[in-house]
């Protein structure tokens, strides 16, 4: 391939990619939407001190099989992308070849999460840690230890605590700079997001706009209603603290072994998502090309 | 896509226009941040409110953008900022937003770790131990100790009052209680101000304006020193005022009483002091003088280590300043509360200025008034009970005794007698004596609470900790505050609350009271409560809120004859009160030398002990704020200081490491070798050894002072006589 020819190709890539971008990722059935969407509903549950009713829930057999199913069903797109499905796409475009198409091999029945985690992440778990939701009790402790700020062992989820609190030259005071800062950008930002979509927090505990459970939420929703490239630009833009936070789980709560799993589960989930909301979806499964 | 999900959803609910919206798109990131770029400049709130990295409260203008704090500036109209903050005040807003800050109410675990509870678990469960200790053991066996703020001042006080008990301490046993009480002793008043400005002569006594004090001070130094004042310093460390300074005097620590009973010596015996004033407003001067003639400069020199001469020509040049010569007051400094003489250095300083007849005149010592809150409304705000007696006052006699000594809490702890103690805005534990005598005594009693917004030292030997919100998230009561023009100040709150379930502290007294059965003497807000007490002074709540500060009454009137408070209503020589006061184990009467505790023997490598401030710090409460300690890491100021001369003696070069121990310490930090430090001393910053994981900037960082330091009170008064401990040091090889 030639200078011209990749110019061309790129040139051509990037128009693929705008025609995407516009297309909804609501194009995929809204059986999976919903399931993403739920998905995220039930992560949510784990960074929050727990309510009985809806950690109830959550804690019905059919809920934790879905929960689960479709984190698996999720990763199982990851998979394709870590064979080099991607790339595969990538390269196919990027030297005007059409597209073939191919078809996802479907992980077999008994890849456990425990068995993915172990592999990915080298997290070791026993294989029925997540085959049922943990107590609502042991749950609760963990929030009231570790979701609360200003200890050592704290590990409130919160985005400007890992990002820089403003790039607004404007902000004179000696810490404007700094990372590791509540209601940085982050939250001002997510707070104008929240005032431009006109929703409004309802959890018990008031959260903080740029609280990893209002994020997840609004990626919810724009799954649901936005188009991919928000949900792309959204994940790029309040998510990606995402695997900093988890870095810094095991050194600050080493024995909290399911939290640090769902952790992440939850952050294999989101570059999954990251990366189907560039490609779109059908290029994921692969069914527009056939 | 219905609107069902948007309904069904437990964490957010959107409007009906909701999906519309989303697919409408989104304003990314970058586009807000360039937008709001655009906006940069405009849009600001402002809020005149005050600073709280340290005691002075300087007035600040808090300019709000979005909600979020985006600049100081002081307040010109504040006596202490006059339009100027310092770097802690700019450098410890970030308070606010930290992740030290605490943001739920907190409980002990058996383990030591602690849990999250909320407020109403919180209150039932301390307000059952709190009557359950009044039933056993009565009020006495509850404290309260705090390093006052406005509403501390009011609000601890009250809440300890209600519940029958009358002991509320400050943390001045560790910071100027020696000083106050021996001023109280001579003069009748708590403390003075020397008139710099004006003065053609001042001696500072350990006491260092460029080390981080008010941002006005440091203006009128400056100013004064160009308009020709002199300007001598007394410290055994050349300290960061030396620039305004022409002679420094590097005076073997613990020796101040000496040197200024010297000076005294000096200026009766050559007749230089003020023979009217003397006559017509002191009592005890025969006596005294009598005393005096023993102190001669030949006498002080073996102890102070400056030449006697030194001493003549410094008393001489006072004397020939009269009344625009002066002692400048002090406040930790030398003789704030360090050693087992500190009472007598501080009544020592006030009989020098006697001598020099400086009271209200010009240049001298001012005796200036604080405005203060009238009578209010009984049936709105009622009057507490009056307790016994504050524990610690029999035991210390001689101490000012409104703030009271906070090692007593540590003693009757220890005895068994206190049960429950209350902490709210101080760390007790880390600074104000022995951390280990803390630590022991507190784990003998029943009940333990803490309230602040970070995790400090103290809070872990707490069995609840208690969030209050930050300092720019909140009002608090008015802070009146004297000078040449009384004036008062006030909080008012620029930020909105950032953790939900954070509180102020009015509300937490409050609350708490109500779950201890006294919740009938604070049925008013802050609000209320400030706009009574402005009124009662004449000053409107709203113009205090527009403007930050308001002047009170008249300007200062120099040579008025002070109101002398002391039983003979005349500056007393010999003091009254002690004489009338029994069982006294150190002062009397007389001022007379007392020896330090302790001193250092040379020949078995002793050193005093000796600890200062740095301007960027306020205590250890700064150390938890990045950019001040990114300060401390870049000019490594954590290092203790050592004499050039005995550095070489001990192979220690700058930079090196050395083991600074004694019997109840042992660390490890970088020496700062120096020709700028007595030889018997070692200097370190009392700002750090920070030993909080929670806290992660201060964790670890230099040694911590207060560690070296026996468990001790200063005899009759009940300071902490924190620079009576020797050390020894090595280099640590490598
Ligand atoms: S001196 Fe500095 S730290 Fe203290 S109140 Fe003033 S500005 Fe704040």
């Amino acid at each position: 391939m030639d200078t011209e020819q990749i110019a061309e190709a790129e040139s051509r890539i990037a128009s693929v990619m705008e025609s995407r971008m516009e297309s909804r990722i609501a194009s995929e059935t809204e059986s999976r939407i919903e399931e993403i969407d739920e998905m995220l509903s039930c992560f949510s549950l784990f960074y929050l001190r727990p309510q009985p009713e809806s950690w109830k829930r959550l804690e019905q057999h059919n809920t934790w099989q879905r929960f689960i199913g479709s984190i698996q069903r999720t990763l199982e797109r990851r998979e394709a992308f870590e064979r080099g499905v991607f790339e595969q796409f990538l390269i196919r475009r990027l030297s005007g070849h059409q597209s073939g198409g191919w078809s996802l091999r479907q992980l077999p029945a008994e890849t456990s999460l425990s068995l993915w985690l172990r592999k990915t992440a080298g997290f070791s778990l026993e294989v029925d840690e997540l085959l049922r939701a943990p107590r609502f009790e042991t749950q609760l402790d963990f929030a009231r230890r570790h979701l609360v700020g200003g200890l050592p062992v704290s590990v409130l989820p919160i985005e400007s605590l890992h990002s820089r609190w403003t790039r607004q030259e404007s902000a004179s005071l000696p810490f404007a700079r700094q990372s590791g800062l509540y209601n940085g950008d982050a939250a001002a930002h997510m707070a104008s997001l929240l005032r431009q979509f006109e929703l409004t927090v309802t959890t018990d505990a008031s959260l903080p706009p740029d609280h990893l459970v209002v994020e997840l939420n609004v990626l919810g929703l724009l799954i649901c209603y936005g188009s991919v490239a928000d949900v792309h630009q959204f994940i790029d833009d309040h998510l990606s603290w995402l695997p900093d936070y988890l870095d810094a789980l095991p050194g600050k709560i080493p024995s909290a072994r399911v939290f640090i799993a769902i952790t992440i589960l939850l952050n294999a989930c989101l570059e999954t998502l990251y990366w189907e909301s560039l490609t779109g979806p059908e290029e994921m499964c692969g069914t527009s090309q056939n | 896509m219905n609107k069902q999900i948007v309904s069904r959803r437990t964490f957010l609910t959107g409007s009906a226009a909701t999906a519309a919206l989303m697919a409408s798109g989104m304003v990314t990131l970058s586009s807000w941040l360039s937008s709001s770029a655009h906006a940069e400049g405009t849009g600001y709130e402002t809020v005149a409110t005050t600073c709280n990295a340290c005691t002075n409260k300087c007035g600040v203008i808090a300019y709000v953008k979005d909600g979020r704090l985006w600049k100081l500036k002081g307040n010109e109209a504040h006596p202490y900022s006059k339009g100027t903050l310092c770097a802690r005040g700019h450098g410890y807003s970030q308070i606010a937003y930290s992740a030290d800050r605490l943001t739920e109410p907190l409980k002990r675990n058996e383990d030591g770790s602690y849990s999250a509870i909320s407020w109403e678990e919180a209150y039932r469960e301390i307000g059952e131990k709190v009557k359950a200790i009044l039933a056993k053991d009565g009020p006495e066996a509850l404290a309260i100790v705090e390093d006052p703020r406005p509403n501390g001042k009011y609000y601890s006080k009250r809440f300890i009052n209600a519940l029958g008990s009358s002991n509320y301490y400050t943390h001045n046993a560790t910071c100027n209680l020696s000083l106050s009480s021996g001023y109280q002793m001579t003069f009748g008043s708590a403390n003075f101000s020397a008139d710099i400005a004006s003065s053609k002569l001042v001696v500072f006594i350990g006491r260092s304006y460029g080390d981080g004090l008010r941002p006005s001070s440091v203006a009128t130094l400056a100013k004064a020193v160009k308009n020709g004042t002199k300007v001598v310093l007394v410290d055994p460390r050349l300290n960061n005022s030396g620039v305004f300074a022409s002679q420094w005097l590097p005076i073997n620590p613990g020796t101040d009483l000496a040197l200024l009973l010297a000076i005294a010596h000096v200026l009766v015996a050559e007749e230089l002091y003020d023979k009217d004033f003397v006559a017509k407003q002191t009592t005890g001067f025969d006596e005294w003088a009598a005393e005096l003639t023993k102190y001669t400069p030949e006498w002080a020199e073996t102890l102070t280590g400056i030449s006697a001469e030194t001493i003549t020509n410094l008393a001489k040049e006072l004397g020939a300043a009269g009344s625009k010569g002066v002692i400048e007051q002090g406040w930790r400094g030398a003789f704030g509360c360090q050693y087992r003489n500190s009472f007598n250095a501080a009544r020592a300083v006030a009989a020098v200025n006697a001598l020099l007849g400086n009271w209200n005149k010009k240049g001298g010592a001012l005796i200036t008034s604080t405005p203060k809150a009238e009578a209010l409304d009984e049936e709105k705000f009622p009057a507490v009970p009056k307790g016994p007696q504050k524990l610690g006052i029999a035991e210390y006699p001689l101490q000012n005794q409104d703030n009271g000594t906070n090692l007593i809490v540590v003693k009757k702890a220890d005895e068994g007698t206190l049960k429950g103690v209350f902490f709210y805005n101080s760390n007790a534990a880390k600074a104000y004596a022995n951390p280990q005598a803390w630590q022991d005594a507190l784990a003998k009693m029943d009940l333990k609470v803490c309230i602040d917004v970070q995790m400090s030292e103290t809070a872990h030997l707490c069995d609840y900790v208690l969030p209050e919100c930050s300092y720019l998230e909140r009002e608090e009561v008015p802070d009146f505050l004297g000078g040449k023009q009384g004036c008062v100040a006030g909080r008012f709150q620029a930020l909105e609350k950032i953790h939900p379930e954070t509180k102020t502290s009015d509300a937490i007294y409050a609350e708490l009271a109500e779950a201890c059965g006294v919740g009938a003497y604070f049925k008013f807000s802050c609000e209320e409560l400030s706009r009574a007490q402005l009124k009662s002074v004449g000053v409107s709540y709203d113009e205090l809120k527009e403007k930050g500060v308001v002047d009170i009454g008249e300007p200062f009137a120099y040579d008025k004859v002070p109101k002398w408070k002391t039983p003979s209503e005349k500056f007393e020589f010999v003091s009254q009160k002690i004489a009338e006061t029994k069982g006294l184990k150190l002062y009397e009467p007389l001022i007379k030398w007392v020896e330090p505790k302790v001193s250092p023997d040379p020949g078995k490598g002793e050193f005093r002990l000796i600890g200062g401030k740095q301007s960027i710090h306020s205590h250890t409460m700064t150390t938890s704020v990045e950019a001040l300690m990114s300060i401390t890491r870049e000019y490594a100021l954590e290092r203790a200081w050592i004499n050039a001369g005995k550095a070489a003696e001990l192979g220690i070069e700058d930079g090196d490491e050395i083991e600074v121990s004694n019997e109840l310490f042992t660390g490890i930090v970088r020496a700062h070798v120096t020709e700028r430090l007595n030889p018997t001393a070692i200097w370190i910053p009392t700002h750090y050894g920070g030993s909080s994981p929670e806290l992660t900037q201060g964790f670890g960082v230099g040694i911590p002072h207060m560690e070296y330091v026996p468990f001790d009170i200063e005899p009759d008064v009940g300071s902490a006589m924190t620079h009576e401990a020797l050390v020894t040091v090595r280099k640590v090889s490598s």
